[in-house]
């Protein structure tokens, strides 16, 4: 029994919280039964998660075909090609799945208590995103990376817009509304034209197909399309400016969720730049493009952080700077390619990126249900009306600081660990870049202690005297965060060798992707 | 909130059958002609709404209430995904009714043929659970458009 | 085992366990140092009270968030200006920016494929 399921457990993983949304507005009565039915599905998720990841690190590439008399058989009796539905899970996939489940199951716990709404909707929503974002990272074809960056977009849609009776959460719902209409309708036309130049959606086929016979013109429109369209929903400098206001009108544990929806969006596009376009001389004018958005939303990001005072704005600014760390590496790495004498340099810089990326998605997501929780016991994100709060939510603080040390990039934090691989190995690709990526995150540290203070330290004030600590759902989801944080903090070479290298490796063997299918 | 005119009425009724057929042939024959669950129950959604144009929310919300919306849709959604675990047992969506000879089990032949209508396993049944849930979901997303064009209470 | 060095510079580890060890190590010296004051300077009596300039700090009395880093907000303050303009809150404007990147984007592609090879 427990073979068959983890034999399964990729369709699984999608599966269950798609079925699991779908049947909590049949139990609209039992309001109790649906949070708990709710919350069975995010942990049976998260269990088909671990159960791929374990897996995938034990067996390498891991795919399962939808509908074949096996799973299998890539390739339909007497066709040479690839048409089924097909999942390729790497080890990069697999990481990014198992992040945004645990993720996603943590940001559950934390709503229990945190919507004081029905829980209906929102947990039906919530479910429906992270089937969205399995399936994205999961996919191996590109028709379905569309279809489930459509289910993704628009379940964050809802969410966003949850309280409704706030227009500032429906202008965010319509802001958001639209920029991913707009990046899903150019991903689409990019995948439209890959579709028929190849004649095939599947990523390995096509790949093979670049490989032997290189790039056409349509290609080369579809690859601009494509980046530039996971660049804004990753939330890249300049075209960021819908993240504070998605993330800071979002339900905090919602914001969570949506961090790691946008940094599936980073994966998109790597996955796009290395798998399917390969290391061919061409991908390092994209590379370039990738290092200057980076470079751009580090300074952007950190400076705009600065001057926020709303709580939420702040992070989520902090967080595009961070998106810009990671952007740069992958660029790097990406030249360092092709480029003999630069590619140790470039391999560093990649694991870096993808310790910042994870490192990035657990202390954002520890950040916004600190902020969370402030707005719960506050009722109040402004950062001019809040102050001395450290009296009363001593844990919550303690948190903030964690989450705040790590963003700033202070030893010994995690990321502290992925941030120094970062610079040493971009100042051999360029000095200037390391100069501008330091500069960024020292800024990085002034928006948090700027927070810290005004919101935590201080003298007491009148109006906040009552206030208690949250709730213990909202606490263990925090604790379970900060725990993962200060765990990769402490411990960044076992991750390194045991979780970020395998992931690399996956990334840049384009082979092995391409043998999987074929 | 009475609905339109007695003459519209009738009319609609009358209408309403000829469209609700046409609307349950496209999802069955989903397998063999052109059309499938979304269409046909895009179909079947139209003639609710021109029973809700006719006829006036009141009285749609008293045949089809939200509620009841909103559970049939879960419902459609509900039964597709349990026929696509049902294939578990050799791969996920895996067609297990085709060629079985039961239920939509019979062979096709190879070559031209007028279609079978009781082939193809699970796709006609897939198309009926597609059918349902976007019939029941556009004819509420009309329901509650109406309604808030009318400024009727929530 | 978690490296900091690239170029052959010997091999340089990065260890944050150490680091933690001495910075409890120091915390316990300072906290020793401490104890050799008055009585119970430590846990109880000599809680700090939040200050301003030597004045005590009070709700009326407190620096708002708005007004922290005054100097560096000030000094870039054209800069900041500039941004504010960019970060205008306008729908358009977002999309503008999108389109203005994807046409760099293509360009650069463009050129760096058909025109330098």
């Amino acid at each position: 029994m427990i073979n068959e399921i983890a034999l399964h457990s990729p369709a699984l993983a999608i599966a269950i919280p798609l079925v699991f949304a779908f049947l909590l507005p049949l139990l609209k009565k039992w309001k109790k039964l649906a949070a708990l039915m709710a919350l069975i599905g995010f942990g049976a998720a998260e269990t088909m998660a671990v159960l791929v990841f374990k897996s995938v690190l034990t067996e390498g590439i891991k795919v399962y075909v939808m509908g074949a008399s096996s799973i299998g058989q890539t390739t339909p009796p007497f066709m040479p090609v690839p048409v089924r539905i097909i999942l390729e899970i790497d080890a990069f996939s697999a990481l990014m799945g198992l992040a945004g489940a645990t993720i996603a199951l943590l940001a559950a716990i934390y709503s229990i208590k945190f919507i004081k709404e029905s829980h209906v909707k929102y947990y039906s929503l919530l479910l429906l995103m992270l089937a969205g974002l399995l399936g994205f990272v999961f996919t191996g074809d590109l028709f379905n990376l569309f279809v489930f960056f459509e289910v993704l977009s628009i379940s964050s849609i809802g969410l966003i817009a949850f309280w409704l009776k706030r227009s500032e959460a429906v202008e965010a719902g319509f802001k958001y509304l639209t920029i991913s209409a707009v990046a899903s309708l150019f991903v689409l036309f990019a995948i439209g034209l890959l579709y028929g130049e190849h004649g095939i959606l599947n990523i390995a086929t096509i790949s093979r197909d670049m490989l032997f016979y290189g790039f056409a013109f349509t290609d080369i429109i579809a690859l601009g399309l494509l980046v530039c369209a996971f660049a804004m929903k990753c939330g890249t400098a300049p075209m960021h400016f819908w993240v504070p206001d998605a993330y800071g009108e979002a339900p905090a544990a919602v914001t969570a969720v949506l961090a790691i929806a946008s940094l599936s969006s980073v994966y998109a596009l790597l996955r796009i730049a290395f798998t399917v376009f390969g290391p061919l001389p061409h991908t390092e004018i994209i590379a370039y493009a990738v290092i200057i958005m980076g470079a751009i939303s580090l300074f952007v990001g950190a400076t705009m952080s600065l001057v926020q005072k709303d709580l939420k704005r702040l992070i989520a600014y902090a967080g595009v700077s961070q998106t810009g760390f990671i952007l740069v590496a992958f660029g790097v790495g990406l030249v360092a390619i092709n480029n003999v004498p630069l590619q140790a340099f470039g391999l560093r810089a990649m694991q870096g990126g993808l310790f910042h990326l994870i490192n990035h998605a657990f202390y954002e997501a520890l950040l916004f249900l600190v902020a969370g929780a402030i707005i719960y016991r506050a009722g109040t994100k402004d950062l001019n009306e809040l102050g001395g709060l450290a009296r009363q939510m001593p844990l919550t603080a303690v948190f903030f600081l964690i989450g705040a040390i790590s963003i700033a990039g202070l030893p010994p934090s995690n990321g502290f660990a992925s941030k120094i691989l970062i610079y040493e190995s971009i100042y051999f690709f360029s000095p200037l870049l390391a100069v501008i990526a330091l500069i960024s995150s020292v800024i990085v540290v002034v928006p948090m202690v700027k927070a810290f203070c005004s919101a935590f330290l201080g003298p007491e004030i009148k109006k906040f005297k009552s206030v208690k600590e949250v709730p213990g759902s909202m606490i263990l989801a925090m604790l379970v965060l900060s725990i993962i944080v200060i765990f990769f903090g402490l411990f960044p070479g076992i991750m390194l060798e045991s979780i970020v290298n395998p992931a690399v490796n996956a990334l840049l063997n384009q082979a092995a992707y391409v043998g999987g299918v074929l | 909130m009475s609905g339109l005119s007695q003459i519209v009425k009738t009319v609609s009724l009358v209408l309403f059958v000829p469209i609700l057929t046409f609307g349950l042939y496209v999802v069955a024959h989903g397998h063999l002609t052109p059309g499938g669950g979304f269409q046909g129950g895009t179909v079947i959604a139209t003639a609710l709404a021109l029973f809700l144009v006719a006829f006036g929310a009141k009285e749609f919300k008293r045949i089809l209430g939200k509620d009841f919306l909103s559970a049939v849709e879960s419902i459609g959604l509900l039964s597709f995904g349990a026929l696509a675990l049902l294939g578990l047992g050799t791969a996920f969506f895996a067609n297990f009714l085709a060629n079985s000879g039961g239920l939509f089990g019979k062979s096709v032949p190879v070559g031209a043929n007028a279609g079978i209508f009781n082939s193809a396993g699970t796709i006609p049944l897939m198309n009926f659970a597609v059918g349902i849930e976007v019939a029941s979901a556009l004819s509420l997303v009309l329901l509650l458009m109406y309604l808030s064009e009318k400024g009727v209470g929530k | 085992m978690f490296p900091l060095s690239l170029n052959g510079m010997g091999a340089v580890e990065w260890n944050p366990l150490m680091l933690v060890a001495a910075f409890l190590l120091i915390a316990v010296i300072v906290v020793l140092i401490r104890m050799m004051g008055p009585k119970g300077a430590v846990f109880k009596k000599f809680r700090v009270q939040p200050f301003l300039s030597g004045n005590k700090a009070s709700e009326k009395n407190i620096v708002h968030a708005d007004n922290f880093f005054w100097g560096f907000t000030e000094a870039f303050k054209k800069y900041y200006e500039k941004m504010f303009n960019i970060h205008s809150g306008q729908l358009n404007d977002y999309l503008f920016w999108f389109v203005f990147s994807l046409a760099l984007v293509l360009i650069a592609l463009y050129a760096g494929v058909y025109l330098w090879a």
